[in-house]
């Protein structure tokens, strides 16, 4: 995508940069994230600047963020959070799973209206009418009965094989389970085995009537389950990574791949074929359907996409209350399990508008030149003006960003470096105003190290709390700063 | 002596696949927005890039006595021993 990208519009830049509209060079950053958010990936005509069939608006509103947030001392005492998954049962209640166990949540109000705690630190959960399942991951998948969405019943454990579970879908009185190395786990609403979908490695599941889907390391896999004793291999196609979430609903299917993207595939005549990639700002691990609505939960932020005429495309997206681990859509409605919160929100039908995308702060050493990246994540074209302060300059006080378009803006300090603000305006639709912190990096040697509180976790045990620096004065304090990439 | 792990780019699922198939027991600290790590950025050649991996040993009042964005594990046992010494 680069090299087609050099082709097209770089003649007299030096490799790594692209011509723009003002004449100068400015250097493409070659990153993952970058390749994926080229408009024509999406199939998107580089030109559009609106999305036929829909007017300009905001596509989501927030509807409310319920629960206990976090509080300075760390875990709250006695609170219930960290909400991992979540299934809309109908306009009225979600399902939500996590470390608090397993909660009824009335979605016009976000409030939890019951809870059962026998379930510890549930992971996953899916339903279909009167069945539910829920995966706590490391131990064994436990059968729900919603004959009574608003009480459910707590039911039997699945105890066909040991070892840890990635996904469940749950689908017309079946429970598909992706149990690693033991494949794709078939079951009744007993728990009873009807088949295993082989597989190396099970993860991501997808079940809806004859079909199932699963993703297998990187491959994903479409199966006919008509017979549910004899399932048989209708197609696989090799993803670009390991799958980490499925959304299919027999028409559509989403894959979440962990990280800046999500693969969209038609199941048409029971052949894969990969229609495009939806690129976000965060780390995509929750993918889940409305009609033709696609929510996607992306841990600094839910997106809304469109898989209808002129999709798949991003429509935009809100900031969840702290981290959306998942995200569970129907009817119209979103329930975010949103680690310590209960979010929920409404889709806006047939509405879309640009989406900026930018970072919150730059970090410069003296009067160095940094980049930032601005972004439109958004399905109309982005108009935005920058005007920073205090001696500071940037190569451009104004641009227009064609959806899924990115651009590297060079901001310059003034000499003997400086700090200040880049204030910026947008016909961003709920984002019309704000600014990028310009600060001087202050982490050298011989400095107090800058204080921090990040969320953390520890294998095998798994549980999450937040660390903050200055709680281990005393100690010495040995930090690796590492990405996975 | 703490030892943390910040991972300052993936999403929890990788981060979580990365220390389960390594078995460390080491906390591990999401930095998903790079609010932490950004502060590392280094420029070169006109262009800045991402810091990582930075390794940053801290004495026992909080200040930065080791940074480096090239692992040497003498450098960094011989430090943390001197600054347990301390």
């Amino acid at each position: 995508m680069i090299a087609l990208l050099l082709l097209a519009c770089s003649s007299d830049c030096p490799p790594g940069s692209t011509i723009h509209a003002d004449g100068l060079c400015h250097l493409i950053e070659t990153t993952e994230s970058d390749t994926a958010s080229v408009a024509i990936d999406t199939g998107q005509p580089a030109s559009s600047t609106s999305l036929p069939g829909f007017e300009w608006g905001d596509p989501i509103s927030l509807i409310s963020v319920a629960g206990q947030g976090p509080s300075t001392s760390g875990k709250p005492e006695g609170a219930v959070y960290e909400w991992l998954d979540g299934v809309v049962l109908n306009e009225e209640i979600a399902l939500l799973t996590g470390q608090g166990g397993l909660i009824t949540v009335d979605i016009p109000s976000g409030e939890i209206t019951w809870q059962d705690q026998t379930i510890e630190r549930g992971y996953r959960v899916d339903a279909d009418g009167d069945l539910a399942a829920v995966g706590p991951r490391i131990s064994p998948p436990i059968i729900v009965d919603l004959s009574a969405p608003n009480t459910p019943v707590v039911g039997d454990t699945i105890e066909l094989f040991s070892g840890y579970h990635e996904d469940i879908a749950v689908d017309d009185g079946r429970i598909l389970i992706g149990w690693l190395d033991n494949g794709a786990v078939l079951v009744d609403a007993q728990g009873a085995l009807l088949s295993v979908l082989e597989a190396d490695d099970a993860f991501a599941v997808g079940l809806e009537g004859e079909r199932a889907v699963v993703t297998d390391d990187d491959e994903l896999i479409l199966w006919d389950v008509s017979d549910p004793t004899a399932p048989q291999v209708l197609d696989r196609v090799t993803l670009s990574g390991h799958g980490r979430d499925i959304a299919f609903d027999g028409q559509h299917l989403a894959v979440a791949m962990g990280g800046a993207d999500v693969a969209v595939f038609s199941v048409a005549d029971d052949v894969l074929t990969h229609l495009g990639a939806l690129d976000l700002p965060g780390s995509s691990f929750s993918v889940s359907l409305d009609g033709d609505y696609l929510w996607i939960g992306a841990w600094e932020v839910v997106g809304l996409a469109w898989l209808g005429d002129g999709g798949p495309v991003m429509l935009g997206h809100e900031p969840p209350g702290a981290n959306a681990m998942a995200v569970a859509a129907g009817a119209g409605r979103a329930v975010v399990a949103d680690w310590y919160y209960a979010t929920t929100m409404e889709l806006n039908a047939g509405l879309a508008g640009p989406e900026i995308v930018v970072p919150e702060a730059l970090w410069f050493t003296g009067d160095s030149a940094q980049s930032v990246a601005f972004e439109n994540g958004g399905a109309f074209d982005l108009e935005v003006t920058m005007a920073p302060g205090d001696g500071f300059k940037t190569s451009e006080t104004s641009l227009t960003l064609r959806p899924g378009e990115r651009y590297s803006v060079a901001v310059t300090p003034p000499a003997g470096g400086a700090e200040s603000t880049l204030e910026w305006t947008s016909n961003d639709p709920d984002e019309p105003a704000g600014q990028v912190a310009l600060n001087q990096a202050n982490q050298s040697i011989g400095a107090a190290h800058e204080d921090f509180e990040l969320l953390g976790f520890s294998w095998p045990d798994g549980a999450k709390e937040l660390h903050r620096l200055s709680d281990q004065r005393g100690s010495v304090v040995f930090l690796a700063y590492y990405a996975l990439y | 002596m703490v030892f943390w792990l910040i991972n300052g780019e993936d999403s929890y699922e990788e981060a979580w696949e990365f220390i389960a198939e390594a078995e460390t027991t080491l906390p591990t600290l999401l930095d998903t927005t790079g609010v932490m790590s950004g502060q590392y950025s280094r420029e070169e050649g006109g262009s800045s890039y991402a810091p990582y991996p930075v390794q940053v040993i801290l004495d026992r009042e909080g200040v930065i006595r080791y940074l480096s964005y090239q692992y040497d594990a003498d450098l960094v046992t011989d430090t943390i021993s001197a600054l347990l010494a301390e």
